[in-house]
């Protein structure tokens, strides 16, 4: 994958730049944008075809909330029907339209960076600023499968050994209460022991320095100044008003000298992660080829 | 010029009467490697951790202890922190960051070392210790074995002098044992590093040091060359004397005299000074076969519904009043064949019988009163209460043994056991060959009539081996059924009637455990080893030492 080269910072500002307009802008062209976007990168990036059941889910996520803003919102000026004496408009629905999108292409996006952003990294981007706090996290994520592990253990071997024995509700809490209160004593145990460690490997000395692995490299650097460029544009447009849309009474887009400029840098944003990773691939056809 | 110094250490922990060290003198030369061995409990822990300053224990303290010539308290933090490494036992207990490569960063990030320092230093040691396929893992992802060679590899990060390393590989198998122990003796002569190891595997560690401290009660009982620790031991103790190498208890039974041959090869050489008319020892006739005990055929068990087979049509059989060992790598399935058997887990084709009943036709509870009960690997996860006594009341509750007859089980146990001042205290607090009674103690209170124990003899020296010996012995004579996973084939050659090779989730050989001995070149004892090709069947020391005595010295 692409963005596996690209230092972490830039993939979080360019996750920042894409799901900010998206989600403070009522203009429906960023959501379907982000949208688009996100679906076009999920096809080229997911191993496997989502499952029946996410996209069941999305979909009724979507429908609902489309649903949802008619029902409670009779603004607007074409009705189309009455239900109970209200009248359902044309521009609620197609709010509730957009408040779909909004929150349907902010989840993706999110899975997204999630993918492309493991917990490693993130780390590694708190660990500059917040190095004590990296520490403490990277030390509970090392603690928490540790602990499964002693748990389930603990568990077996007293199931083994009659504990729980006649199956009996009342013996089951008992038991686990018994079982927890050990498991209390054993991480008591463990973190004194790891404490030693730390300390005997020189933990406490002053001026600790936190180390990431990852390399932020010239090209990060001209992505970052470009990013951050785009955003201000972006957001410069944004900011006189010249993308703002409103849906009641009616649909009305306002229009200015850089609403285009506007719209095709943010398209261009939205698209460079899937025009990335389609590059890649094409890219990396090609050198295997010649292997 | 003398790295280390301790001169007349004595040392007591708060609320004891008894010094755990008592006028402790010795000194590490630069480039040294120093063995200190002794029984479980005689105060090499506490050395060490005294000679590393950040861990050292709180108590009473005089001596001194001086490094490059400065006493421990002037010694800079900075300079005690880097130069003076430490290693202990639990591979686990000692791993803090969540991947690899975090884990390597660690002591560096600590020392204050700027990022291109540190990415310089994190790749030389990875690349050193073989570091790089694993570098991108989860720490949790890891072997024990694997486990251990990056601990010590993050100690190395620091660039240390002097190495102190306290057991361990004692939580490792033989091979992963071995592999620390390369890796030991690589950094040694590669770098330099000065080396003190506490250690009770002699087999391997023998051969490489230069000198070999022996603790008796907190006190220095020898100091000198390894060559002479034999005949000194076996003057103190034959327990402790069992923790020698193969080579030099044989040399000691024997009563050569000259250098004590240290290793396999050497070992060999001396058994060729004697004849070999005389190959094989009389054995004497196989048990007869009673009824079958455990009875497994066809099996099939995986964990989860889209993980790998681990056991793959495995067939076992194990009949009543023997004691069976099975052998096999890490990780091969040894633990869940266990698990299967005593009913935890549930084959999904084959069949499990115990005792000629179905595991599955057991009742609720039924099966764990009387029939199995299992010592798991970790003693540890056989304790949830506060004293060992509470423990062991529970395992009598579950026997529906109350008054009485409860308080007259829990003394007899703890007079078989030898753990009566053992009772009032925390399972937590016991060392690992007490937890290991203590937790075999609790089972036995089960009165099982098969008995599975997981690596028993794992951590624990050469006299709580033999004292463990002893006990199942006992048992087994009282005819209880005995199914022991172990990589320990000196405990097997020396309890089981018959073994049984685990591989590729089946029982790959299983026979007489002689037999299965003296055919394999690997999972055998280093007497065997010893033997090979000039003996035919003996598996132990004092077996060789028999035939060499019957066959006589080679006169030339």
């Amino acid at each position: 994958m692409a963005y596996e080269r690209i230092h972490p910072a830039v993939l979080a500002l360019y996750f920042l730049s894409v799901t900010v307009p998206a989600m403070f802008s009522l203009n429906p062209v960023f959501h379907i944008a982000a949208f688009a976007g996100a679906v076009l990168f999920m096809i080229l990036t997911e191993p496997e075809p989502p499952k029946a059941r996410t996209v069941l889910w999305m979909s009724v996520l979507f429908i609902a909330v489309v649903i949802i803003n008619p029902l409670f919102n009779h603004r607007g000026q074409t009705e189309l029907f009455f239900l109970n004496g209200h009248a359902i408009t044309l521009e609620s629905i197609f709010y509730g339209v957009r408040n779909a999108l909004c929150v349907l292409s902010v989840l993706l996006w999110c899975r997204i960076f999630n993918r492309m952003v493991s917990s490693e990294k993130l780390l590694a981007l708190l660990g500059k600023h917040l190095p004590k706090t990296a520490l403490l996290i990277s030390s509970s994520l090392r603690l928490i499968p540790l602990l499964r592990h002693r748990a389930e253990e603990m568990r077996d071997t007293q199931k083994e050994l009659g504990l729980y024995g006649t199956g009996e509700v009342t013996d089951r809490l008992a038991g686990g209460a018994k079982v927890f209160s050990m498991l209390v004593t054993w991480s008591l145990d463990h973190a004194t022991a790891v404490s030693a460690s730390m300390k005997a490997r020189g933990y406490g000395l002053k001026g600790r320095t936190t180390y990431s692995i990852y390399r932020f490299g010239r090209r990060d650097a001209i992505r970052m100044a470009l990013l951050l460029g785009i955003d201000a544009a972006i957001l410069g447009v944004m900011a006189s008003g010249q993308m703002a849309f409103s849906f009641y009474p009616v649909l009305t887009m306002e229009r200015g000298a850089f609403t285009t400029a506007g719209i095709v840098l943010y398209c261009l944003l939205v698209f460079t992660a899937a025009f990335t990773e389609g590059k890649n691939r094409i890219q990396w056809n090609y050198y295997r080829s010649k292997i | 010029m003398e790295l280390l110094q301790v001169e007349n250490l004595t040392f007591s922990y708060p609320d004891s009467g008894k010094p755990a060290l008592r006028d402790v003198s010795f000194a590490l030369a630069e480039g040294s490697f120093t063995i200190v061995c002794g029984p479980s409990g005689c105060g090499k822990s506490t050395l060490l951790k005294l000679l590393k300053k950040e861990i050292a224990p709180y108590g009473e303290l005089h001596g001194a202890r001086r490094y490059q010539g400065v006493s421990y308290e002037e010694l800079e933090a900075r300079v005690s922190g880097s130069q003076i490494g430490y290693l202990a036992q639990d591979p686990d207990s000692q791993i803090v960051m969540d991947t690899v490569w975090q884990e390597l960063a660690f002591a560096p990030e600590n020392l204050g070392m700027k990022t291109e320092e540190i990415r310089s230093r994190v790749a030389e040691m990875a690349a050193y210790f073989g570091i790089e396929s694993w570098f991108h893992k989860k720490t949790e992802q890891l072997s024990g074995g694997q486990k251990q060679l990056l601990n010590l590899a993050s100690v190395m990060t620091l660039e240390p002098r002097v190495l102190l390393l306290d057991e361990p590989t004692a939580q490792l198998d033989p091979i992963a044992a071995g592999d620390f122990f390369a890796m030991i003796g690589r950094l040694h002569r590669e770098l330099g590093v000065t080396v003190l190891i506490a250690e009770h595997r002699l087999e391997e560690i023998l051969p490489m040091a230069d000198r070999v401290l022996f603790i008796e009660d907190g006190e220095i009982r020898y100091n000198g060359e390894p060559g002479g620790i034999g005949p000194f031991l076996r003057s103190v103790s034959e327990g402790m004397a069992a923790g020698l190498p193969a080579s030099v208890r044989l040399y000691g039974l024997l009563g050569e005299t000259g250098p004590a041959p240290l290793s396999v090869a050497e070992g060999r050489q001396m058994i060729k000074r004697y004849a070999n008319a005389i190959r094989d020892i009389a054995v004497t006739a196989d048990r007869a076969a009673g009824k079958p005990a455990v009875e497994i055929r066809e099996a099939w068990f995986r964990y989860g519904r889209n993980g790998q087979d681990v056991l793959r049509d495995a067939a076992l059989m194990i009949y009543e009043g023997e004691h069976y060992c099975l052998f096999g790598g890490n990780g091969s399935g040894k633990t869940t064949l266990l698990s299967v058997i005593c009913g935890v887990h549930k084959v999904y084709a084959g069949s499990v019988k115990l005792f000629g009943k179905p595991v599955k036709a057991f009742r609720d509870g039924e099966r764990n009163r009387g029939v199995t009960a299992m010592l798991p690997q970790d003693p540890k996860a056989v304790f949830v209460c506060d004293t060992v006594r509470e423990d062991w009341e529970l395992a009598c509750k579950t026997m529906g043994i109350s008054g009485q007859e409860r308080e007259k089980a829990i003394t007899a146990m703890a007079e078989r056991l030898g753990t009566g001042e053992l009772l009032a205290r925390h399972p937590y607090d016991l060392s690992g060959g007490e937890q290991q009674k203590a937790a075999l103690g609790k089972v036995l209170l089960l009165n099982p009539k098969l008995l599975l124990l997981d690596e028993p003899t794992k951590g624990l020296d050469a006299a709580y081996k033999a004292e463990l010996r002893g006990i199942l012995k006992d048992i087994q004579a009282a005819g209880t059924t005995i199914l022991t996973v172990t990589h320990d084939a000196e405990f097997a050659a020396e309890c089981a009637d018959r073994a049984g090779l685990f591989f590729d989730g089946a029982v790959a050989v299983s026979g007489p455990v002689r037999d299965v001995f003296s055919a394999n070149a690997f999972y055998t004892t280093a007497a065997c080893r010893i033997a090979r090709g000039y003996y035919g069947n003996p598996i132990t020391v004092s077996e060789i030492a028999e035939l060499c005595q019957k066959n006589g010295k080679v006169t030339s």
